[in-house]
């Protein structure tokens, strides 16, 4: 009996293990990836670490982050305050757009697939390509692509990418153009709005905008919910867009954004700025998301919840 | 009859001007990069918008041994992230979606809770730890992670698709005697094929334009990828800059595959991110 029952639990634990084993790799990759470095963040933003010598430095304390918001005040409240003016600006326009085009394209008609690919092209643009692109056609140049066809509708040059004043609203101009990423989302959400709720809709004489407001955005709001949240944590932590442009220094000094800082100070080897900074960060997309979760009583999950 | 007719022929008329005008909008960069691409230097020095002659005498510029190189740097690390990719995230998917084990929704739900930790905060640290294994400078940065769980999001649309096949034909399996790992192998991937397609393509795709990795832990030139490539010659080059039909050529390249595979697997990608939409 006692032997058949040690048999039996062992069968269990083999059962178990079996089965964990193949959730394992992902196991060990957040262990080894996600968690270890995010501790050792923690850790090396105590210290005076650099990046050319091995092995953690010296522990400092606060330093790293008195001097955040000491020596480097003024440029960290700058970085900080133009990644809060590109997501403020930037997120809206981008939801409502992209909204926008999918509500004309989720019905089929004929070509819908066609605009479909072409409002989706520009998010394919690899970010380099893209870079390189937009530093040549939204130069401040006379012969730069946009301001040749600024000319033709006879409007003055205008400084894009090469100004100080001009720089940053170029940026979001620029942005929009991968609006097609979030569109294929909002389409695929509203085709999956059964058909019954138009019908009942159409018997009770229900114009476009009733439809609108009663059916389609209420369906939406898990979408609208998940774009935002993603929309948020994405537009904070914006990079690459802005290290492959190759502009006027007085431009890029506008796109100073929190990410292009903490990549300045690890290309200066200061690892333990770095990381003091992107703890700043992830603090601040933390209380932002658990906020945003906690106002969403909004959001409509279905019947069964 | 007649006025209902016409008005929604007008109102046809009026959503094919609006899609048109914006479709204008968003074809003007990809068009005119690749009309660029093809320009003399003269075309590129007055600002011309089309070329006045087609001549593909950039191309050779831009296309060179090195950009070859990276070419196929590029495309070694993008295959074989495809199939790690695709392969640890299809298992993780299993086990999360098919096995029932006990803490199975705690590690489910850090895998998901992981989409929300910024990634700046973790590349950073893990210069230092790859340094000290001696992997910057490899491409074990580059690949090794794909191995291990490929990515939140892949093992999400995995696993909500493998909810969509029904138990009992595991049930069935099990009962004649399959373990686990061949329900997962004969019976359960055949039938993801179509949601593997897609990450399959997003993964190779991820690869193809990945930048940050790259620039962060690798300085040799013969490791490049082609977007690190690229980068360093036309963006961030203290010596001169070549013109921009030269840099549009290597461009338009590297943007070849994407726009390929983009044509070729339109469904693909489109049922993909639906199967995450609908089912989300």
């Amino acid at each position: 009996m006692d032997k058949n029952m040690r048999t039996a639990q062992k069968r269990k634990i083999l059962e178990w293990i079996s089965s964990f084993a193949f959730v394992l790799p992902v196991v060990i990759g957040i262990a080894v990836f996600t968690l270890t470095p995010m501790i050792s963040s923690l850790g090396y933003s105590f210290t005076r670490t650099y990046t050319t010598v091995a092995g953690m430095g010296e522990f400092v304390g606060l330093k790293n982050y008195e001097n955040l918001f000491g020596v480097y005040a003024e440029q960290i409240w700058d970085s900080i305050g133009s990644t809060f003016l590109f997501t403020v600006i930037s997120l809206p326009i981008t939801l409502v757009l992209s909204f926008a085009l999918a509500l004309f394209l989720a019905k089929d008609f004929k070509g819908v697939k066609v605009f479909r690919v072409v409002y989706y092209l520009p998010v394919m643009l690899p970010a380099v390509v893209s870079g390189i692109l937009w530093s040549s056609l939204a130069n401040g140049s006379d012969t730069s692509a946009l301001n040749v066809v600024l000319a033709a509708f006879g409007a003055k040059p205008f400084a894009f990418y090469d100004s100080e004043k001009t720089a940053f609203f170029t940026f979001i101009l620029m942005g929009l153009f991968t609006i097609g990423s979030s569109m294929i989302l909002w389409i695929a959400q509203i085709k999956a709005i059964p058909d019954s709720m138009f019908e009942v809709a159409d018997l009770e004489g229900a114009n476009y905008f009733v439809r609108l407001f009663k059916i389609i955005i209420p369906m939406c709001t898990p979408m609208i919910f998940y774009n935002l949240i993603m929309g948020i944590i994405n537009s904070l932590q914006i990079f690459s867009n802005v290290i492959t442009l190759n502009i006027e220094p007085a431009g890029k000094e506008q796109l100073n954004f929190i990410v292009v800082r903490i990549y300045d100070f690890y290309n200066s080897t200061d690892l333990s700025t770095a990381c003091a900074l992107s703890w700043v960060l992830f603090v601040i997309i933390a209380v932002i998301s658990a906020l945003t979760f906690k106002f969403n009583k909004w959001v409509y999950y279905g019947e069964e919840v | 009859m007649q006025t209902i007719k016409s008005k929604r022929a007008v109102g046809l008329a009026i959503r094919y001007v609006v899609l048109l005008i914006f479709a204008v909008i968003f074809l003007f960069p990809v068009v005119e990069l690749i009309l660029k691409a093809f320009m003399t230097d003269e075309d590129i020095a007055s600002g011309a918008l089309f070329p006045s002659v087609f001549t593909v005498a950039a191309f050779p510029k831009a296309i060179d041994s090195g950009y070859f190189w990276w070419l196929k740097n590029t495309l070694i690390i993008g295959v074989i992230n495809m199939v790690g990719i695709t392969l640890s995230s299809s298992l993780c998917a299993y086990g999360f979606a098919k096995l029932k084990f006990k803490g199975r929704e705690l590690v489910f739900s850090i895998v998901i809770a992981t989409l929300m930790l910024p990634s700046i905060c973790m590349q950073i640290p893990l210069y230092k730890l790859y340094f000290g294994m001696g992997w910057t400078n490899t491409w074990l940065p580059l690949i090794i992670p794909g191995f291990c769980g490929g990515g939140a999001i892949n093992i999400f649309l995995m696993r909500q698709y493998m909810k969509g096949i029904p138990d009992s034909v595991c049930e069935a399996a099990k009962v004649d005697g399959a373990n686990k790992f061949l329900i997962y192998l004969v019976i359960v991937m055949p039938m993801c094929l179509p949601i593997a397609g897609y990450v399959m393509l997003m993964s190779f795709l991820g690869c193809w334009n990945d930048f940050m990795t790259p620039l962060l832990y690798i300085n040799e030139q013969s490791l490049y990828n082609l977007s690190l490539g690229l980068y360093y010659r036309y963006v961030n080059n203290a010596g001169s800059i070549p013109p921009a039909n030269v840099q549009m050529a290597a461009a338009t390249v590297m943007l070849l595959p994407c726009i390929i595979l983009f044509f070729f697997f339109q469904k693909v990608l489109i049922n993909g991110v639906s199967v995450g939409a609908v089912k989300g």
